[in-house]
């Protein structure tokens, strides 16, 4: 098993486990004026200096990952380090918070896919291997940790997916350690287990041998939403004063598409089928037809000019084009037909 | 001349029985909640950050006095002495060391620090010496100071 070396230095989590301890001392004195040989005390060995098993996991995104509904392999980032005294082996476990829950200020709405798949690095992040249970970190080592999970297509704009990154200290088989129970014997190194809970939810605790920390996603997608309606604009008797919707009238359809999410939305297609009486288009001497799609909200009677989308009419069925919806904008399609 | 050597022989006889038997032992204890109470027991379960009372115990169990005596205490390696925590049990006097040589009140220790001479701090402390000036026959004394495992 590869023993991951840090940077820590060997006392950066404190003198070392198994470190015998002694103190000496000595006394001089006079007897009668006479100086007399020193004596030397000591504390018989003193002290073997216990195990403290002391670990930090933190996530290292600083907010939630933003991501696609539907997307895969989307990487949360974390560092596992070890502040005991001892090389420790540790195992990782990744899940999904319970709703409600709270990271970096958002509160959790849906979850993501399950399982994860954790790799994690020992060279500083340039290359990053699979997790595969149990590994070694040295007195003061750390590793990187990315966490990749599955976006459900489900989710929508602003769901929040919090996930938890659990690390359990364990022996080289991955078996939880325990602390040392019972009186302590000053000649055997006893495991002491003295990790915090950076969370103090979802049964996290200090001195229980794990210790999680929180990240998560957040979804940004394009949130469209598509309302029709309609005006008329001529008709053969009053022409453009007070048109009626008489046979060979002219009817302005407006179809505006609004996007409240948080992305732009592209490739978004509209279609109309229009009812059986009705013609795409006008004939003279009506007004020439209208057809466009404008960045606006639908002003049925005075639309504005076109942003270069493209409106078609097939057999009866129009389509309505949008390049791209911009998230927070509103599109307008026009397009005039005539009353058979 | 015979008054003279008996005189002699009794000088020599009480040199001789009149003594000091002097002895020094030292515990390494730390502090434990024992029926509610904290006690200082034999230091076993100690991990870093731990805080290691030394105690030092003197004891004459001759017929006859000690005087100056002065006890020297390296504090131990992987150990950082805490400030204000060297204590006799009678009268004494307490200074420091920087070097393990020469010994100072704690306003006399300086280091000099990126060219700037500064007062030492108490955790830079490598040795702690105590002065008695006496301990009578059939008397023991202790000294001590509290420490702190790196």
């Amino acid at each position: 098993m590869l023993m991951l070396l840090g940077a820590g230095g060997l006392y950066a989590a404190g003198t070392a486990a198994g470190t015998q301890v002694t103190n000496e001392v000595t006394l001089s004195y006079t007897v009668g004026g006479i100086s007399q040989t020193d004596i030397v005390g000591n504390d018989d060995d003193g002290f073997l200096v216990d195990n403290k098993v002391d670990f930090t996991v933190a996530n290292n995104d600083g907010d939630q990952i933003a991501v696609t509904p539907g997307s895969t392999d989307q990487v949360t980032n974390w560092t596992l380090e070890n502040t005991g005294n001892d090389a420790q082996y540790f195992t990782l476990a990744a899940s999904n918070l319970t709703g409600g829950e709270t990271v970096y200020s958002d509160a959790d709405t849906a979850d993501t896919s399950t399982p994860y798949t954790i790799t994690y690095s020992t060279d500083g992040g340039s290359t990053y291997g699979a997790y595969s249970g149990a590994f070694e970190l040295a007195v003061g080592a750390s590793v990187l940790i990315k966490v990749a999970a599955d976006i459900p297509g489900s989710i929508t704009d602003g769901d929040v997916m919090n996930i938890q990154l659990e690390a359990t200290a364990t022996d080289s088989g991955g078996t939880a350690i325990t602390a040392t129970i019972g009186a302590d014997n000053e000649d055997s190194v006893d495991i002491v287990l003295a990790e915090g809970a950076e969370v103090s939810a979802e049964g996290n605790t200090e001195f229980d041998g794990q210790f999680s920390a929180w990240g998560g996603y957040i979804a940004q997608s394009a949130a469209l939403a598509a309302t029709k309606g309609s005006c008329v604009i001529w008709d053969p008797v009053k022409e453009s004063s007070n048109p009626k919707r008489i046979p060979g009238a002219v009817v302005r359809y407006a179809i505006q598409v609004a996007n409240t999410g948080s992305q732009d939305a592209t490739d978004v297609n509209v279609t109309d089928v229009l009812n059986a009486n009705l013609t795409y288009g006008t004939t003279t001497p009506a007004p020439t037809a209208v057809a466009r799609i404008v960045t606006e909200s639908c002003d049925c009677t005075n639309p504005g000019a076109t942003n270069g989308d493209s409106i078609s009419e097939s057999s009866g069925t129009v389509t309505a084009a949008f390049a791209t919806v911009t998230a927070s904008t509103t599109e307008c399609a026009y397009f005039d037909v005539t009353i058979n | 001349m015979r008054k003279g050597l008996l005189y002699l022989c009794l000088s020599v006889l009480l040199t001789s029985v009149m003594h000091a038997e002097i002895s020094i032992t030292s515990e390494s204890l730390q502090e434990k909640r024992i029926n509610k109470q904290l006690k200082w027991v034999k230091a076993t379960k100690v991990i870093p950050g731990t805080k290691i009372r030394y105690l030092n115990t003197v004891s004459n169990t001759g017929e006859q006095a000690a005087e100056d005596l002065v006890i020297t205490n390296p504090v131990p390696k992987h150990m950082q002495y805490l400030e204000g925590s060297a204590k006799c049990a009678g009268a004494c006097t307490i200074t420091y060391s920087l070097d393990g040589k020469v010994f100072k009140a704690p306003d006399k220790l300086f280091v000099t620090e990126m060219g700037k001479k500064r007062k030492a701090r108490a955790s830079e402390y490598k040795a702690v010496k105590w002065v008695i000036e006496r301990l009578g026959a059939k008397q023991r004394s202790s000294v001590q100071f509290d420490a702190v495992l790196e």
